[in-house]
């Protein structure tokens, strides 16, 4: 009896200790998704997700607030933009969409392709990470950035001013530009890259673009600091020659353009037409008014004649307009691109580079371009007649430049417009919005994300929506 | 007899009693003293009496009576009557009786005698099953083990087992989660210690742990839906007993699964019936469901928004219109140059009279039959529910069937085994926001009839034209969308006992636990041809979720006893491998009408798949030594290893000991009388608790793009896919979480039982907490599943029993439990001074902080100036403070329950109820109540402009501030007291309007059952019938500010783990049922 005793607790032993073996337990490795994905995918993934966000709610905050598109009555979803009175919970998650989405799998493609001197792979992440930081720090002005995207081994990375920011933005697109893209090692990117299917010469134009979008951000503080630089970029003039896109979009629901899936499908009734730029275009005759918006119909599905709302009066014109069908809306479609530069853009900011740093002339010359190239976007006729001597869009300089840069701007890339507004002062035809909380001022920032504020010390303190960012008028 | 006296006198609970025990036995010792003084010699003589119960007085037939010393004696007959011949020299009578102290009656003079017996304390060698199935006497547990007994769970024809366990135990807390039939359960036993886990107990059937997941996506705010979890898929008729092991002395064996307490469930057991035939039983239950509560509404108000046309107003979803006059008005939408007119007036119970009568069938029949060597038990249950909303589309049915049985093999091995099947097939009314029926039900204006619009498809109500543009007709929701729920589980166990030596026991189980659910839902294609905000394409989806577990445990159970002494001994291994998988797949935007299949759409399906795995070995040993019956000692130590965590922290070790002394022991017997058992217990442990599978690397998913309405899902055209660096963040460092606790416990019971107090005190520490810590998205990633801070839980528990009667007729017991637990997230890791706990809405928070209870509501509030003044904007509302400020927390500071039977003859009045006292709740209900103008409070001040008292506006900025006093009234008529209540809108009441006070007191059960007679079953084959009006919630008292939610309703179950206890986001009502109930045995 004894001898089974023993026998027993011999067995107990062995089925405990071999089951124990590290085979048994080793099955943690999470089958559901992969641990190792080459640089393809990743970038993929990047690209989107930056498009994502600049083309869904930076465009959707950028149209209202360049007065592109007004709160629609009837409705009350986007109420705190027009009030100004926005929150930190608000534009949180595209900030941490940005950082721990394409921020981040953009900085995984450019350490990879830095450690195997894969420089197509590096010069794409690397600029259109820098799109994306420099767009962060338009809004935000202190963002994480030296100490950003590092994980636990700084889990409460500081805020950079964004001065600094944009001085490191312009010397790390010049390493990248300057990487030897015919070495060996260089990899043919292709289909996964959704913007210009690796071309690389493309893309080289995107970076003097973007570097020529930074400098021009001096105009108000230290407007020599890149004088010479702006000049060489200008005689070299390698600028983007095509937009630069995202269309990789199918027209079924969660697979279309983002202002369009969230702004005018999920949340319909909501954005309408501004009063702004509605009157502008109206007031001009011009064609792209019924490319910019959708007139609403009557009842017979005809027509009506195009209408949009002021800024903040969608209490106040409530018995006017009862709802969104009594108002046009933004023309944009599920297939729509999201525009990271249009080339009506690329246009105007070579116009004010050349107003500000090189020739009237020329200035001129990309002025009437920019309008030419902003018709042809749209698929407007074209009207020469508009910017003739005398007419409603002759070039008068700076403002000119701005004011068409802003329509062109509509559905496209309108935060850009909402900060050329706030560093040139331009256009002059804003209005005070009827529910403003800040009284006749504009908003200048968004307020720093409620998640950082939890999580993230060294976020800064709350700054108003009203207070400039460094580069503002 | 003469410590009775003593005893009596000292009752302290029942004056009636007192008299009427005083009395008799008055008259009994008179009566001794008299015979007493009679000297009779005599030769063989013959002697009689009657044996009597001390409890009742009725009289004890089949008691043995013998003449002390000899051989002499004789048994009692049917009327507890003897009759003996007694010699000279007998001096002494001693009778005995099964149960009951024997007695001894010296013999005099007399001829007839009067014995009295009284019950033995019958708890004192009490079996409890405690861990591993092993049964243990009551006495010898050093910690407090809570016993719920048949009776107690099936009392009122509860369909849910766990539900039925609510206000019964100190400690234990059950949330049911919404009147849904079949809606899951949350029970919580001594506070949350774990920030990850669900904090749900385990659950034990037979000795092998099963499943209590959830199917069906319990975790989206909107389209939640809730299929119950798997625990409350037993059918308690089944259940013979539930032990409750709440601290972890009593747990530890179980392993890292028990670190937060275990739900022990035996099974009932085949046996025969009196007359030795198979033994044949069946219980029935008809309840009828209403709401128990609906939130009081204003109705002074009619519809509208703000005070523009008439028009205008016609199309809102709220009362913020005129006020109302009675006079005839227009209404809704005009359709064919015709439009309605009513009158304008409050229709009270426009939403009351929307809920249907819920009918819930609940039926179990059982047949069994046992012998020495074998037993059998099957049984079949059923429930079969329709909930309160009108229709079919929330329903709820069971089917059960169990089949147990035990044999002998020669005289060393027992074989027992289970199987048990369960099939059930729910509908569900989903939750939140988007095509919701609680969320058009709560817009309704107050002057708008719900049920008028039952015709979805009468022009005036269709997807066009219904009144509102904003919410759609929730008839057409209930009927046009779907879905249909569907799960098949078998569980069973298999155990092998081999009695090696007398004094040794090997234990083989296996028990294993599958289930496959599908579940399909769809969305009707719904497109108005008004601007719609509920627009819809049409949705398909299928979804299948099975799981599989299976746990093996091999115990040698050793006992011996010397002497005084008795030695156990247990050794035991363990491995538990639990795996489940999903898959689903979901087409939006159809093609068809009404036709729901995933074929039925162009565009390209989402799919998903989701597998998962884990192991757990477990290798323990138990050893128990007694002394003399009177003290025991327990020594228990585990060690397990989890395939979840890190491979170098795989392997954890937790020990834990336990006392028990029964100091009554050492009592005379003349304070036994007084303390009829006494037992103090004290106890330390540890426990170990893994983590959730897969958290140790990054990992790459496939990339999803969201903004919180939409997504950009890939693979994007082209096709091109994409995978994006996950945000959560791998960590190789991951170990087990530790909770240690001690416990002291005393269980004194005096006056043979008729006073009962237990008492515990525990101080339980977790360290290591594993959570899912957020990361700021700065770093690159949003999270890391890591170990931090420290969780402490202290508390007390009471259980008081008293039996204020009894007597052969009547008697009337009652018990009270109090807990209070004192819950602390006592640190975390440096650097975090805040974890955000995954629940809560964008506007009000659910976090924890380091100081603070775990589950603290943080949301604005209105700024204040420095002197306190409430700064409010040019419209005279308050604006909010820039941070986000601590609104409240949401544990309770204690509960209680309170249980009250009383039996009198045939009848027995059952009532139980059930008290929770502070916290706060997140009530969506309460959110819409404000942002539609249709709860009462937002009819204050009859809605005339006010000026918010001690208000401040700021001329100057927000960094140099001017504050003057504040002269502008809330506009009544613009629409700005609309703002003043609505939180979505950064100015007026802020978050802390849609938080609730938790408390309530609920009269849980109420019960009336009449047990036939014998008699007038006799001439039936029925040996024993019962029949019983039941009612279950029927009546809820809360606080006055509470005026919208039962405030148990919890939307989230318990998949989000401590999301559950943030709140309902539009969950239907709870329900209160009414009924009967039906149980015969043959």
């Amino acid at each position: 009896m004894k001898k089974l005793f023993y026998y027993t607790l011999l067995l107990i032993t062995v089925v405990a200790t071999t089951s124990c073996s590290d085979s048994f337990f080793n099955i943690n490795d999470d089958p559901n998704n992969p641990v190792v994905v080459g640089n393809e995918f990743v970038l993929t993934s990047g690209l989107a997700g930056s498009a994502y966000v600049a083309g869904g709610y930076y465009e959707a905050i950028g149209g209202f607030w360049s007065q592109h598109y007004a709160q629609s009555t009837g409705a009350s979803q986007w109420a705190t933009w027009e009030e100004f009175s926005i929150d930190e919970g608000d534009f949180d998650r595209q900030f941490t969409s940005l950082y721990a989405g394409a921020l981040m799998d953009l900085q995984v493609v450019r350490d990879r392709s830095l450690a195997s001197s894969d420089w197509s792979y590096y010069l794409t992440s690397t600029l259109m990470q820098s799109y994306d930081f420099a767009m962060l720090a338009d809004f935000y002005d202190q963002i994480p950035f030296s100490e950003a995207l590092v994980g636990v081994k700084k889990i409460t990375p500081k805020y950079d001013d964004g001065k600094n920011v944009c001085d490191s933005l312009i010397a790390r697109i010049d390493v990248a530009l300057a990487k030897n893209l015919s070495a060996s090692t260089v990899s043919t990117i292709g289909k996964s890259d959704i913007i210009f299917e690796g071309d690389m010469d493309k893309w080289t134009r995107f970076g003097n673009t973007l570097k020529l979008k930074l400098y021009l951000r001096y105009v108000n503080v230290d407007a020599n600091k890149y004088k010479s630089q702006i000049q060489a970029l200008l005689t070299a003039n390698k600028f983007l020659n095509v937009s630069a896109t995202m269309t990789a979009f199918k027209d079924e629901e969660n697979n279309r353009n983002p202002f369009y899936e969230t702004f005018m499908d999920r949340l319909n009734g909501n954005v309408a037409a501004s009063k702004t730029l509605v009157d502008v275009l109206k007031n001009n005759n011009d064609a792209r008014l019924n490319a910019i918006y959708i007139a609403p119909l009557d009842k017979n599905k005809i027509p009506l004649p195009q209408v949009g709302i002021g800024q903040g009066r969608y209490k106040a014109d409530q018995a006017i307009y009862a709802t969104i069908a009594n108002l046009s809306t933004p023309n944009v479609t599920g297939l729509s691109p999201v525009y990271f530069f249009t080339l009506p853009e690329v246009d105007f900011l070579i116009a004010e580079a050349q107003f500000r740093y090189g020739t009237a002339a020329t200035a001129k010359t990309f002025y009437e371009k920019g309008i030419e190239d902003s018709y042809k976007l749209y698929k407007a006729t074209s009207q020469p007649a508009l910017y003739a001597a005398g007419a409603a869009y002759e070039y008068k300089g700076l403002e000119s430049i701005i004011t068409q840069k802003w329509i062109a701007a509509a559905n496209c890339n309108a935060a850009e417009s909402f900060f050329d507004f706030n560093r040139t002062g331009f256009p002059s035809n804003f209005t005070v919005s009827a529910v403003s909380s800040i009284g006749t001022r504009y908003p200048q920032r968004l307020l720093f994300p409620d998640s950082e504020r939890k999580a993230n010390p060294n976020t800064p303190a709350r700054k108003s929506i009203d207070v400039k960012v460094w580069w503002a008028k | 007899m003469f410590f009775e006296i003593s005893i009596y006198e000292r009752s302290i609970f029942n004056f009636k009693y007192k008299f009427m025990s005083m009395k008799k036995i008055s008259l009994l010792l008179a009566f001794l003293v008299f015979i007493g003084l009679q000297v009779v010699l005599a030769q063989t003589r013959d002697i009689s009496g009657t044996v009597t119960s001390a409890d009742d007085g009725t009289s004890i037939p089949g008691a043995s009576v013998v003449v002390k010393g000899t051989t002499l004696g004789t048994i009692t007959n049917m009327d507890g009557k003897f009759t003996l011949k007694v010699p000279p020299t007998a001096k002494v009578l001693v009778v005995t009786f099964v149960g009951m102290t024997s007695s001894e009656v010296a013999i005099t003079g007399l001829n007839n005698y009067e014995v009295v017996l009284k019950a033995k304390t019958v708890s004192v060698d009490e079996v409890i099953v405690t861990a591993m199935g092993i049964k243990r006497s009551e006495k010898s547990l050093g910690y407090s083990a809570a016993k719920v007994s048949n009776e107690d769970i099936n009392s009122t024809g509860n369909s849910s087992m766990m539900n039925s366990l609510q206000g019964k135990i100190a400690g234990v807390n059950v949330s049911s989660a919404s009147g849904a039939p079949g809606a899951s359960s949350r029970v919580v036993l001594r506070g949350v210690s774990s920030l990850g886990g669900s904090n749900q107990p385990l659950y034990v059937i037979d000795g092998v742990p099963i499943n209590n997941s959830m199917a069906g996506s319990s975790t989206a705010i909107n389209g939640g839906l809730d299929f119950g979890n798997r625990a409350n898929d037993i059918n308690p008729e089944d259940i013979q007993e539930m032990t409750v092991l709440k601290g972890g002395s009593g747990s530890a064996l179980y392993g890292s699964r028990a670190a937060n307490g275990v739900i022990i469930i035996t099974t009932k057991k085949g046996a025969a019936s009196r007359k030795g035939n198979a033994k044949i039983e069946f219980s029935h239950s008809t309840t009828m469901e209403n709401p128990l509560r609906l939130p009081d509404f204003q109705n002074e108000f009619g519809q509208g928004w703000y005070d523009g046309t008439l028009a205008a107003n016609l199309e809102e979803n709220g009362s913020w219109g005129a006020k109302f006059d009675g006079k005839n008005r227009i209404w809704g939408h005009e359709v064919d140059n015709q439009q309605k007119y009513k009158p304008y007036v409050a229709l009270k119970d426009n939403v009351r009279d929307f809920f249907e009568t819920g009918l819930t069938n609940n039926t179990t029949a059982s047949v069994s039959n046992g012998t020495e060597r074998s037993t059998f038990f099957l049984s079949y249950g059923n429930v079969n529910a329709d909930g309160i909303m009108p229709g079919n589309s929330d329903s709820y049915k069971r089917n059960t069937i169990s089949l147990r049985g035990s044999s002998k093999f020669g005289e060393k091995i027992n074989v027992s085994g289970s199987i048990n099947y369960i099939r059930k097939d729910s509908r569900f009314v989903p939750t939140g926001q988007e095509q919701s029926v609680m969320d058009a039900i709560w817009q309704t204006p107050r002057d708008i009839s719900i049920v008028d619009q039952k015709d979805y498809k009468d022009k005036f109500n269709n997807v066009d034209n219904y009144y509102t543009v904003f919410a759609q007709n929730p008839y057409y929701v209930l009927n046009e969308h779907g879905n249909k729920f569907r799960d098949n589980r078998i569980y069973g166990n298999i155990s092998v006992d081999y009695t090696i030596l007398p004094w040794m026991t090997a234990t083989y189980r296996v028990g294993t636990d599958v289930s496959n659910a599908t579940l399909k839902s769809w969305r009707a294609i719904t497109l108005s041809n008004r601007a719609s905000y509920n627009d819809e394409v049409g949705r398909v989806s299928e979804s299948s979720y099975s799981t599989t577990e299976i746990t093996s445990d091999f115990l040698l159970n050793m006992t011996k006893k010397i002497n005084d002494f008795n030695f156990g001994l247990v050794l035991g291994q363990s491995v538990n491998q639990r795996e489940s998988r999903n898959q689903a797949a979901e087409v939006i935007g159809l093609s068809l009408p009404g036709f729901y299949d995933l074929s039925n759409s162009a565009s390209t399906p989402t799919v998903l798949g989701y597998i998962s795995k884990r192991r757990l070995v477990g290798a323990y040993a138990t050893v128990d030594l007694s002394w003399k019956q009177m003290l025991f000692a327990n020594f228990s130590g585990r060690n397990d290893w989890s395939s979840t965590l890190a491979a170098k922290n795989r392997s954890f070790f937790y020990p834990s000991a336990s006392v028990s002394f029964l100091f009554s022991e050492l009592l005379k017997d003349k304070m036994k009388d007084i303390i009829s058992y006494g037992k103090i217990r004290l106890g330390i442990s540890q426990t170990g608790n893994d983590a959730g599978v897969y958290l140790v690397n990054s990992i790459y998913p496939q990339t999803v793009l969201s903004d919180g309405y939409r997504n950009l899902n890939f693979p994007l055209a082209g096709p091109i896919n994409g995978f994006s660096l996950g945000n959560r963040l791998g960590n190789d460092n991951l170990k087990s979480e530790l909770t240690s606790e001690k416990e002291i416990g005393a269980d004194v019971r005096f006056f043979q039982n008729r006073l009962g107090v237990d008492f515990s005190y525990y101080d339980r520490t977790t360290t290591d907490l594993i959570w899912n810590v957020t990361l700021p998205s700065s770093t690159g990633y949003t999270s890391q599943t890591m170990n931090l801070g420290k969780v402490t839980n202290k508390g007390i528990e009471l259980m008081v029993t008293v039996v204020p009667v009894k007597t052969k007729d009547l008697q009337w017991k009652l018990s009270w439990n109090f807990a209070k637990n004192n819950n602390l997230l006592v640190e975390l890791t440096p650097g975090l001074d805040q974890i955000d706990l995954g629940a809560g809405t964008s506007t009000v928070g659910f976090v924890a902080r380091p100081g603070m209870p775990i589950g603290l509501f943080e949301g604005l509030v209105a700024q204040t100036t420095p002197d306190g003044k409430v700064v409010v904007n040019s419209s005279g509302l308050p604006v909010s403070s820039p941070e986000r400020q601590i609104l409240g927390a949401a544990q309770y500071k204690y509960t209680m329950g309170g249980n009250s039977s009383i039996t009198w003859k045939g009848l027995t009045f059952l009532a139980s109820v059930d008290v929770r006292q502070g916290g706060l709740m997140y009530s969506r209900t309460a959110e819409m109540m404000y942002f539609t103008g249709n709860g009462s409070q937002t009819a204050y001040n009859d809605r005339q402009p006010f000026i918010i008292p001690n208000s401040v506006q700021n001329v100057g900025t927000s960094t140099a501030p001017v504050y003057v006093e504040n002269t502008v009234p809330i506009a009544g008529g613009d629409g700005n007291m609309n703002l003043f209540y609505n939180q979505t809108y950064s100015a007026g009441k802020f978050g802390k309007l849609s938080l609730l006070d938790r408390s309530f007191v609920k009269l849980r059960e109420l019960s009336l059952s009449y047990h036939l007679p014998k008699s007038l079953l006799a001439k039936t084959p029925i040996s024993s019938a019962d029949i019983s009006v039941i009612g279950r919630n029927l009546f809820l008292w809360t606080p006055k500010s509470n005026t919208f939610v039962d405030p148990e309703s919890t939307t989230f179950g318990d998949e989000r783990g401590l999301g559950a206890d943030y709140g309902e986001y539009g969950a239907t009502p709870t329900t209160r049922s009414l009924g009967f109930s039906l149980r015969l045995t043959l």
